[in-house]
């Protein structure tokens, strides 16, 4: 649309660069590519080629990026000319800043001086690529063009090589490496070394779940190790909670009347004493004895005296439509220039809304909405019940817990959620993501469909911040249970069954939650601490996520520009600001406390600045994700972590932080709070444990994004490429 | 936005009514009510609850004497009267009075079913309390939203109750049921009638008796020849040209208009002649460095026999001459070739390239105001009073609004990159050149010039391109007119504004005015308590004596600037913006036309947090500043210089230093 506007992208380079790189004289450190790339233990360097560029997104500040392409068996890696040498000694990085593993990796597309060509590992290439894209199942588009200068060989043998690499004939392989590299003594020796981070939990001992049920503040349950060689289920994780006065032997008796033996376990507690279950369905076709039913009703009911079975299977999109609905989302927003047809522009809305994404979220939203007000109601025991219960109950519990719990908001939080949730409660994460890609069907996205509906009010508050207008009642009085649901007969126990109906939307029904929120709002004397965040329902509230989902498209201006929309939240911003004047008071009346006594660090304020601090701390430790979650989710790709300049280019970025910043004398003394070390850290996405940071200073910049196509051109040595710098006047 | 407006159940975004703050009218009186709709509000958002733990701790430990932040001292700034409403008591804006009120009128409310209450008619709105229901319902409309009455059939509550329809301009549409016999009743149907169409009536619009007074005074925020200054004119080839003092060439135009310098006033007036309404092509903007211009004018009438005009041709030579960088001239017609075809069969037309050398056309392809018209139709139909959730994007689709709000912005966009990186002079125009000409330019201007992005240089664009240039906002909105259906009505303002918007959301740090200040230009555009939209003209303005008789509008805003400001707004001088101008980036302004649903209720006050965050910032400051004097004068440390680095902020001044 610009006609020959000053956005043109500049190169960076260095004069002597063309030289050097053709003409290098091989000299091998260990473990390392002679152009610099780092190589894990076990991997080695398939292709490379030579004087590639790499488009940067918006987010990385815009332009090319000149450097070396590598494809390795696990990895496209890409290092820039002028990075730093790699230190030998330092831990290896599992994915670099502008690497992609190849698992991630949907599509390759090679673009010719006239046409374009979908790589697949069959076919041959009639012409030289003079641009490689990667379209990513993450629903980022990477894109390379080769030089003048890369040799032709070059790039047509990395644009082979990648493409059957990824796509192994013998499925498996794509993961051999990782199992392999995982497996290895340097590995293992690197993850044993590695600090556990204190504040999450993994879910993997006994004492974690404890941990969970004291957090929780919930009573008569305990922790089961019955599961602890999986001869109960496989599918289950070695230690679940049950309820307290169940024993193991009868708790051994219940295993068999559940699909896959995945009886009913809990998972939280809401703080006004209701319990959340989670189960798959009854097996049928087992003859029940009656102390069986005793049993059943006893890990059913927990320590409660109502129960409210929700079925999951119904009213919700199947795992098919899901998937479904993901491939055509994928395909909207990747724009894949290798498709014959494109979306026009004007039939936008129109197709996206023939995805029916939003619609499967709205659908899960509501669903969680609902369970989160049964559950306000108090006293009770809500049990999702899914078939298998390892997608949606997955999806449903863990949104449950968002919208209620202010912890699971928090990184840690929100980490350990995932972790019980999902990995620990044995979401199909292999099948669903498909590694294998031996079977379409079961391929599955719910972990995307969960991370869409915001995980955090940061990522995009429209979604949780609001009040759902949901229609949803109980059907009081419906005691009867179906007989699909449980095995046995109702009225046999010590309290009802009841499943949750939502009835059609009719204009008298419509505020019915509403009217349920408000009435439980006015009954309270005092403001409820414990109100959930419901999401606005509302069709025009819920919005594509559009950081998410449309990264991958090229586009260069906006939202960059002066200010990126989906930078650090202004309240954050400024709440930050308002932390460093706090910070520069303390000094101050530390400096000056012989003379005047300031009353500075109050116990409040010291809370405050924990409060601060655990913030600031997660805000970077989303790049680590790769880091603390490496029993099985390291293969995501790092997520382009903004912050990770250099503490003085950052500093110089930001002319309203104040210069003395980088410069301050270890100002962790002026914080009352002991940090723990191993999570001050990376800021690339290394796998193992990163020394801690010895530069103290640097945390108090790091703490919000800063403009990162300002800060990325002021770091820079090769001349600036950030639209900011180049374009406007 | 404003939580506390939401005190009944169904206005979110209630026109801030000037001189109450809507907030402390109705927080004054509602006491426990008030806080159980906050408590519905505002659930705790991480980073909301954090925020308010750091300002609770730091009020404690650092601003022990401070004001606590709810109760900024912005909040007591009340201007003129300020009565204490009781529940049942109309709130009234100085020189408003009471016409009639009824009580037992239902409200059949679309979202929450009936309510029965009081309605009262004043000169200047209609106020409706219920107070069946826990919390108490209120509503108002102003007269002036209200696009026309009708009677509609109400068979479920009996052959003696009638109901009626108030559909109103900003997209929503109450209904009421009341007796028929009841002279209250009565009353109020003909006092609404009346005073909702006051011209219709042989009475005046609502401005012109609203007595309020303001401490700034708005209609002194535009001063053409300040302006024209500001961007460096006169200079050599342009003139500030005095021609139409007395509207005499132009009767739409303003008085003073820059055009290049040594034309021949004869040559002037034929130019004129050959220009339809006589819009002759005039200066609107001149890039500070390339001396490029955006020039505005109506189409020229051309005609089927392809007339010519030397003086015309010439004219336009001399505004592309003026430019030294460039040889060429780009002419962006608004409207679709096809269109402009038609226009020339019927002695309008467009520049043809044969006979201006040197001299670029290109259509923008951007339908007229008619389509327009419909398109906002369709919109309210799809947002009021249901939403179809499952079809929502679909039926946006089916609007086309977005689809034109892109064309706009397109359109704009390859305005400002011509002159920006093409460095050549735009001559912008329509059919009559004060519709899409003129969103066409504000917008370009918008996107060029960050003087047009602060709260006062917002004001000035408007008063100079729309309100100046002769937009005919008495004919496009209606004020007081009960003619609902005259073809002359169109949204084209709403459409500019939506405009805005989509750039703010694209740039949301470029602009130092804020989405209320957008929504309540919008609410006042039709609302006719300020004088800032009458007329169609400048002509008509100085004879209806506007500027002397009523308030502007600018008077309230710049009264209570704080209100309108964006805190994170960054002064980027000279960036020019290009927003994205697709449909995968832009969005339905949900929180202006669909807020009258009460399902939209925004949650979290974000925008109190960062209020209380300003003002705590602004204590810290000082305390910070007093501290450190004193740490300087009892230790004298030379370590210390290194806090001085801190920039001093004074209110609520932007994060950033200027770019």
């Amino acid at each position: 649309m610009l006609t020959g506007s000053r956005t043109t992208f500049k190169v960076r380079q260095i004069p002597d660069v063309k030289d050097r790189m053709l003409s290098h004289s091989g000299h091998h450190t260990r473990g390392r590519d002679m152009f610099g790339l780092c190589c894990l233990p076990g991997e080695c360097v398939l292709q490379r080629a030579v004087l590639v560029r790499k488009k940067l997104s918006a987010k990385e500040g815009g332009g090319w990026l000149s450097g070396t392409l590598f494809c390795t068996h696990f990895r496209v890696a890409f290092v820039p000319q002028d990075s730093p040498k790699p230190d030998d000694n330092a831990d290896p990085v599992l994915l670099g800043d502008h690497d992609v593993a190849l698992a991630s990796i949907e599509k390759v597309v090679a673009v010719g001086p006239s046409r374009t060509k979908l790589v697949t590992p069959n076919s041959s290439l009639k012409f030289t690529p003079e641009e490689l894209v990667l379209y990513c199942r993450d629903l980022r588009v990477i894109c390379f063009l080769f030089d003048r200068l890369t040799p032709d060989t070059q790039a047509v043998e990395i644009t082979y090589t990648i493409a059957k690499t990824y796509q192994p004939l013998r499925a498996g392989t794509i993961l051999s490496f990782q199992n392999a590299a995982l497996g290895s003594i340097e590995m293992k020796q690197f993850l044993s070394n590695r600090r556990r981070d204190p504040n999450m939990n993994w879910f993997e001992s006994s004492i974690d779940w404890e941990q969970e049920l004291e957090r929780a503040g919930a009573t008569g349950w305990r922790v089961t190790s019955v599961n602890d060689r999986f001869e109960m289920s496989t599918s289950l994780s070695r230690f679940n909670v049950v309820p307290q006065k169940v024993l193991d032997t009868e708790l051994k008796k219940t295993f068999a009347h559940f699909n896959e033996g995945r009886i009913p376990r809990w998972c939280w507690r809401h703080p006004r004493g209701s319990d959340l279950l989670r189960m798959a369905s009854f097996q049928n076709n087992i003859y029940h004895e009656k102390d069986d039913i005793r049993n059943l009703e006893l890990v059913l009911f927990g320590v409660q005296q109502v129960c409210v079975v929700v079925d999951l299977g119904e009213e919700m999109p199947s795992t098919a439509d899901i998937q479904l609905a993901h491939t055509r989302l994928r395909a909207l927003c990747l724009g894949d220039i290798s498709a014959s047809v494109s979306v026009p522009d004007d039939k936008w809305l129109s197709t996206l809304e023939g995805t029916h994404w939003q619609d499967y979220i709205r659908c899960c939203l509501r669903k969680a909405a609902e369970v989160a007000c049964l559950l306000r109601g108090g006293h009770l025991t809500v049990v999702l019940q899914e078939p298998e219960d390892r997608d949606m109950n997955c999806v449903v519990s863990s949104l449950v817990q968002v919208m209620c719990d202010p912890h699971c908001r928090t990184v840690p939080g929100f980490q350990a959620l995932v972790q019980k949730e999902w990995i620990m409660a044995g979401h199909r994460f292999l099948s669903r993501i498909n590694y294998h890609r031996d079977s379409d069907k079961e391929e599955l996205s719910l972990s995307l469909l969960t991370l869409s509906h915001p995980p955090l009010p940061l990522l995009c508050p429209q979604h949780v911040d609001g009040m759902a207008g949901s229609v949803f009642l109980l059907s009081r009085g419906s005691f009867s249970s179906p007989s699909n649901l449980l095995p046995w007969r109702s009225g046999t126990g010590s309290g009802s069954y009841r499943k949750s109906h939502r009835r059609a939307p009719s204009a008298e029904m419509l505020p019915g939650l509403e009217r349920l929120l408000r009435a439980c709002s006015l009954s309270e004397a005092s403001p409820e601490p414990h109100e959930p965040l419901l999401p606005l329902l509302l069709g025009p509230c819920v919005k594509v996520w559009r950081d998410c989902y449309l990264r991958g498209a090229l586009h260069a201006q906006a939202f960059t520009h002066p200010m990126p929309s989906s930078m650090l939240h202004p309240v954050e911003q400024l709440a930050w600001e308002v932390q460093q004047l706090r910070e520069k008071l303390a000094q101050a009346s530390t400096s000056s406390s012989s003379s005047c006594s300031s009353s500075s660090s109050s116990p409040s304020s010291s809370r405050t600045s924990d409060t601060l601090h655990i913030r600031r701390e997660s805000r970077r430790s989303d790049s680590n994700l790769n880091q603390n979650a490496n029993n099985g989710t390291f293969l995501f790709p790092s997520s382009r972590s903004t912050s990770h300049q250099p503490p003085a280019a950052r500093a110089s970025a930001r002319p309203a932080t104040p210069p003395k910043a980088a410069s301050r004398p270890p100002a962790t003394n002026t914080s009352p709070q002991p940090r723990p070390a191993g999570r001050d850290g990376p800021k690339h996405t290394f796998l193992f444990g990163h020394q801690p940071d010895n530069r103290p200073a640097q945390r108090y910049i790091a703490a919000p994004h800063s403009k990162p196509s300002r800060s990325r051109s002021s770091s820079s040595s090769g001349g600036s490429s950030g639209i900011s710098g180049s374009s406007l006047q | 936005m404003d939580k506390q407006s939401s005190a009944g159940s169904e206005s979110p975004a209630q026109p801030p009514v000037p001189s109450r703050k809507p907030t402390r009218t109705l927080g004054g009186n509602t006491g426990s009510r008030q806080a159980s709709v906050e408590t519905l509000d505002s659930p705790t958002g991480s980073h909301v609850e954090w925020c308010k733990q750091l300002i609770a701790a730091t009020l404690n430990s650092q601003v022990s004497a401070g004001l606590p932040p709810e109760v900024p001292s912005r909040d007591l700034k009340v201007f003129g009267h300020q009565p204490v409403v009781q529940m049942d008591e109309v709130p009234l804006v100085p020189g408003e009075t009471i016409r009639a009120t009824a009580k037992d009128v239902m409200y059949i409310c679309p979202f929450s079913g009936a309510l029965n209450g009081t309605l009262t008619v004043t000169d200047y709105k209609l106020y409706f309390v219920s107070l069946e229901r826990e919390p108490y319902f209120l509503m108002d409309v102003n007269l002036g939203a209200i696009s026309r009455l009708e009677t509609i059939s109400v068979q479920s509550n009996g052959e003696n109750t009638c109901g009626m329809e108030i559909v109103c301009k900003d997209m929503r549409s109450p209904r009421f049921a009341f007796k028929k016999e009841e002279q209250s009743n009565v009353d109020v149907m003909e006092m609404l009638t009346k005073h909702a169409f006051p011209l219709s009536h042989d009475l005046s619009l609502f401005a012109f008796q609203f007595k309020e007074e303001y401490p700034m005074d708005g209609w002194k925020v535009y001063d053409p020849v300040a302006e024209y200054k500001r961007q460096g004119l006169p200079n050599e080839s342009w003139t500030i040209s005095k021609l139409n003092s007395n509207y005499e060439v132009c009767d739409t135009y303003p008085a003073l208009l820059v055009i290049p310098n040594n034309i021949d006033e004869d040559d002037i007036r034929r130019v004129a002649s050959f220009r339809a309404k006589h819009r002759i092509p005039v200066l609107s903007w001149i890039h500070p460095e390339t001396q490029a211009t955006i020039v505005r004018c109506s189409q020229p009438l051309v005609g089927p026999s392809d007339h010519r005009c030397k003086e015309d041709e010439r004219y336009l030579q001399t505004i592309m001459d003026a430019n030294a960088q460039s040889h060429k001239l780009t002419i962006f017609d608004a409207r679709q070739s096809s269109v402009a075809d038609t226009n020339k069969a019927k002695d309008g037309g467009y520049e043809s390239e044969n006979f201006y050398p040197n001299v670029e056309l290109n259509f923008l392809d951007i339908p007229n105001i008619h389509v327009m018209r419909e398109s906002l139709r369709k919109l309210k139909e799809v947002v009021y009073p249901t939403i179809d959730d499952q079809h929502w994007l679909s039926t946006i689709d089916g609007t086309h609004w977005l689809e034109y709000i892109r064309l706009l912005l397109a359109g704009a966009v390859r305005i400002a990159d011509k002159l920006e990186s093409g460095k050549s002079s735009v001559v912008v125009h329509c059919s009559d050149g004060w519709d899409r000409t003129a969103q066409l330019t504000s917008l370009a201007m918008l996107m060029l010039d960050s003087h047009y992005r602060t709260l006062r240089g917002f004001q000035v664009l408007l008063e100079k391109e729309w309100i100046g240039f002769g937009h005919k906002f008495a004919s496009r909105v209606g004020h007081g007119d009960e003619n609902h259906a005259n073809s002359e009505r169109s949204p084209l303002f709403v459409q500019f504004i939506d405009c805005v918007w989509q750039i703010m959301r694209q740039f949301p740090a470029a602009f130092e005015f804020n989405e209320l200040f957008l929504i309540t230009i919008l609410d006042h555009l039709y609302s006719c308590l300020f004088g800032t939209f009458f007329c169609n003209s400048e002509k008509e303005r100085v004879e209806q004596e506007v500027q002397s008789k009523t308030v502007s509008l600018w008077s309230y805003i710049n009264s209570q600037a704080e209100d309108f400001t964006n805190p994170f707004y960054v002064d980027y001088q000279h960036h020019v913006l290009y927003p994205l101008a697709s449909l995968r980036h832009l969005e339905l302004w949900v929180s202006y036309y669909v807020r009258w649903n009460p399902r939209m209720r925004p949650q979290m006050p974000v925008h109190e947090n960062l209020k209380e965050l300003l003002f705590l910032r602004a204590e810290l400051q000082r305390k910070a500043e007093e501290l450190q004097r004193e740490v300087l004068s009892s230790h004298s440390l030379s370590s210390s210089s290194e806090h001085n680095s801190s920039p001093s902020h004074g209110g609520p001044s932007p994060l950033h230093t200027t770019a």
